[in-house]
């Protein structure tokens, strides 16, 4: 397409690169809430959960003025409704960031037990997130599908370990009762995390749907790809 | 049944090409091999000769000299590269003046002895006799017959086709009385030719062009002798007033009839070719801020070019081999003129005014058959000039 | 911001409307071609006109240099401005406008002469005659074009041996060269093949920040991609004139969003 078209891209691409960069900071620090319980830090994630709802706004709009103005087709109208949907993950994803900093902020507890941390694998957890939010930011930025589709795996430690978790939650509300609160939050984020993986898991189809306009939504196993 | 239609066509259409193509090529083969012929006449008139004594040295003369000295402007045989003599010319009619008729004889049977004898006697003598009456033994000189030479004819300064003994065909003044009155026509007609059509296609409203078109069409069909008539009764006293001559008809006179009747050729093609811009070459320099007279000058012309030329071409073309209009008014002076105010003649009206006299097959035929060549190569010149200017004009702007 | 976002800001601060049209009813005679029409165009941006064929977008258009002068029986009422100044008062020299308000047409119109000659062609008829400047003028007109590098050995060739889009790229240099402040230019495109017409939509925006550029066009597409504001008209009127994003997105009128969905007849 024409050259002042391609500048527009890039900017609508900059822009999803922005709110990746909040929404994964927002998720870092809501890491870092829930492990140390620390209320402040919940306050920073709760106020800018402003920004990141601008921010999808501002993105929504510009898609929309993009389509509009310039009727993409083929990559680029892929590439203008990934971005849109990604926004749209990348929200949500903010959401749940703001809703475990609520817990925290809400919570009476001032730390979890080290023992439940370890047993439910609050950082792996948190790790792998993060770091699939990297890997996909990466995939898109270096146009790498392959890459996408390999994060998409990864979501099964997150369903794992989510599974687990109820067990060992149940568990240890049984023998602290007085941790009951506590324990229902904790479920609380970990559905939220899992929820969040699974937000990934769309984005990562998303991207490879951009890239190889192969359609992945809704299959069991990423190896057994439809032509779209 | 079509398909036989439609080759009967076809062929009728070969056939006629054909036969177009042939008679168009038999037409100038003609014309040239009948041209062709004057060089292999002879100089002196057909079966004469010019006798001399036997001791004047001179065997050559040609056609200008002969001429001069029977009209008496070389009277010494020194001035043709004989011996210092008085000439002395005799003709046949000059025979009573040295013999009575019973010395002649019936039937001027001892005319030939005699005058035979005459010459002998008379040693700057010259005489221009039939070549029957000559006996064979007569101790008599015969100057040198060649045939004509190119020379002659090309360069020669003098046209007097029915001169005796040597008729002399120099066709410079008819070359000459050609292109001074088709130059000048060509001066008049050309910048008045384009202004009118510049004017009419750019100027005139709807109506006025309307009234104009028309009637400048008509002027075409007129008739060339009514302009001739027109040029004898206006034009020619006009000029005699105005420039103070001894006589109105002149080159002038000649060159204006013949801008007359080009200019309706020249409009009319012109005009079409003008109206033929694209107007959205007009749009194009208006828009860019030129007036409408830059936008004519700069745009309009210089691309219906082509157009005009071929106008100018075919106005040209017919001014030049105009007959009737220009012998009427250009004084019918077969000398070469040497302004524009002179009377002269043109190669188109020479060959009108003299081809009923010329003896079928003689040299004055043949003469103006090379006319009528020399014609032919001036107006193909023309034409080629103008194909050249108007395919680079082309070849520059497509 | 992106370029569109910073052009709307600019704008905020622009206080001239570079042309401003009242009240325009034009007529052919009989037939009232244009009734009503008023707007404001501003400086060094791109308006576009869109609209179906004889809904009077070009007449509009040819109002603004007045080639309608050229057509017999057409008669203007109200008045139009080209930077403050009424562009029909008795005493404008038409000429001195059309060099300030230059034209591109429809169809590729180069003259029958070289490529130097059709671009110096502006400047000659307007009393230039220094050749230095001249060839300097033509030069970065040609570049200004895009069209420099593919001609430059060639000027003296006919400006016919270019393609269609090249001749038309010639056409925008020529009309440049003499720098107008105005650009209007009559569906430029619509004769050319796709690759040409994303070069000609390039060089629009590359000129917006020199000219302002009124551009007609039946391309809704391409008057969505490169203008920043729209009108449409239809049948004689202008239905509806805002920036080009509120015109796609949700424009006010029913028949403007019938029209450009397609829906229209």
């Amino acid at each position: 397409m024409v050259k002042f078209v391609e500048s527009e891209l890039q900017q609508l691409r900059n822009e999803v690169y922005d709110m990746w960069t909040l929404v994964n900071s927002q998720m870092e620090l809501a890491r870092q809430a829930v492990l140390s319980m620390d209320r402040n830090i919940a306050q920073q994630v709760i106020v800018r959960e402003r920004r990141v709802d601008a921010m999808e706004l501002k993105i929504d709009s510009e898609v929309e003025d993009f389509i509009a103005l310039y009727t993409p087709v083929a990559v680029d109208l892929r590439f203008v409704l990934a971005m849109f949907k990604i926004n749209n993950d990348l929200e949500r994803i903010g959401d749940y960031a703001d809703g475990i900093a609520r817990f925290v902020k809400d919570s009476d507890a001032d730390s979890i037990d080290a023992g439940l941390v370890e047993a439910l694998q609050i950082e792996k957890m948190f790790s792998t997130l993060l770091i699939m939010m990297d890997d996909l930011k990466q995939a898109l930025m270096d146009e790498d599908a392959s890459r996408a589709t390999s994060v998409i795996a990864m979501d099964d430690t997150l369903d794992s370990i989510k599974a687990a978790s109820t067990g060992i939650l149940v568990d240890y509300a049984r023998k602290n009762i007085d941790a009951m609160p506590l324990c229902m939050g904790l479920g609380g984020v970990f559905r939220k995390l899992e929820r969040t993986g699974d937000h990934l898991s769309n984005i990562a189809e998303d991207i490879v749907f951009f890239i190889d306009a192969k359609v992945l939504k809704h299959m069991d196993s990423p190896s057994s790809q439809v032509k779209a | 049944m079509k398909k036989i239609l439609e080759k009967a066509v076809k062929w009728i259409l070969t056939a006629s090409g054909f036969v177009t193509s042939v008679v168009i090529l038999l037409i100038i083969g003609f014309l040239f091999t009948e041209g062709a012929g004057l060089f292999g006449e002879k100089v002196i008139e057909e079966g004469y000769v010019l006798a001399l004594n036997r001791e004047n040295p001179v065997r050559e003369m040609d056609a200008a000299q002969i001429k001069a000295i029977f009209d008496e402007d070389v009277t010494n045989w020194s001035e043709v590269g004989g011996p210092d003599l008085r000439i002395e010319t005799f003709r046949l009619e000059d025979m009573d003046e040295y013999f009575t008729e019973e010395q002649l004889g019936p039937d001027y049977g001892n005319a030939g002895p005699l005058i035979a004898g005459l010459v002998s006697s008379h040693p700057g003598m010259v005489a221009f006799v039939p070549e029957s009456m000559i006996p064979d033994d007569a101790p008599l000189a015969l100057i040198e017959d060649r045939s004509i030479s190119p020379k002659e004819v090309f360069a020669g300064s003098e046209w007097f086709p029915t001169a005796t003994p040597a008729p002399l065909f120099g066709m410079w003044p008819l070359l000459a009385g050609t292109l001074w009155v088709s130059l000048f026509a060509i001066l008049f007609a050309l910048p008045f030719g384009i202004s009118i059509a510049v004017y009419m296609s750019e100027v005139a409203s709807e109506r006025v062009r309307g009234f104009l078109k028309p009637v400048i069409e008509l002027l075409n069909g007129i008739p060339s002798v009514v302009y001739g008539f027109f040029g004898l009764i206006i034009i020619v006293p006009l000029l005699q007033q105005v420039f103070g001559l001894p006589v109105g008809e002149s080159g002038l006179a000649g060159s204006i009839v013949l801008a007359i009747m080009a200019l309706p050729t020249i409009v009319t093609v012109a005009e079409d070719a003008m109206r033929n811009c694209p107007r959205s070459l007009r749009e194009a320099s208006l828009a860019l801020g030129a007036t409408r007279w830059q936008t004519v000058a700069k745009v309009v012309i210089p691309s219906s070019m082509s157009g005009i030329a071929s106008g100018v071409v075919l106005g040209i073309g017919r001014a030049v081999g105009e007959t009737m209009a220009v012998l009427m008014v250009t004084g019918n002076a077969a000398v070469i003129p040497h302004s524009i105010l002179e009377p002269l003649r043109t190669i188109p009206a020479t060959i009108a005014a003299e081809l009923g006299e010329a003896p079928a097959g003689g040299a004055h035929y043949q003469s103006l058959f090379l006319l009528g060549v020399i014609l032919f190569f001036i107006t193909f010149f023309i034409n080629l000039c103008v194909e050249y200017i108007s395919s680079r004009n082309r070849a520059k702007n497509s | 911001m992106t370029s569109r976002q910073e052009s709307y800001h600019y704008r905020q601060q622009e206080q001239m409307e570079k042309i401003e049209a009242r009240d325009v009813n034009f007529y052919y005679g009989d037939f009232h071609a244009l009734k009503g029409i008023s707007m404001d165009i501003p400086q060094n941006k791109v308006v576009a006109f869109i609209g179906p064929s004889g809904c009077g977008k070009s007449t509009f258009l040819r109002l603004f240099n007045r080639m309608n002068d050229l057509i017999p029986g057409a008669r203007l009422e109200g008045s139009i401005k080209i930077d403050g100044q009424d562009i029909y008062a008795p005493g404008i020299h038409v000429d001195e406008l059309r060099k300030n308000v230059g034209m591109v047409f429809q169809r590729p119109n180069p003259f029958p002469k070289s490529i130097f000659d059709n671009v110096a062609y502006g400047l000659r008829v307007n009393g230039i005659k220094d050749k230095k400047f001249i060839a300097q003028r033509v030069e970065e007109s040609l570049k200004g074009a895009a069209l420099w590098n593919e001609v430059k050995d060639k000027l003296t060739a006919s400006a016919y041996a270019l393609s269609g889009g090249q001749q038309q790229r010639l056409c925008i240099a020529r009309a440049m060269a003499v720098a107008p402040s105005v650009l209007l230019m009559d569906e430029p495109a619509s004769a050319l093949d796709p690759i040409s017409t994303a070069k000609v939509e390039e060089l629009i925006c590359e000129l917006r920040s020199q000219v302002t550029i009124v551009i007609v066009t039946h391309n809704m597409q391409q008057a969505s991609r490169v203008s920043d504001k729209t009108a449409f008209f239809y049948m004689g009127e202008m239905v509806e004139y805002d920036d080009t994003k509120v015109i796609f997105t949700n424009p006010h009128m029913e028949a403007t969003q019938n029209y450009i969905t397609g829906r229209f007849g």
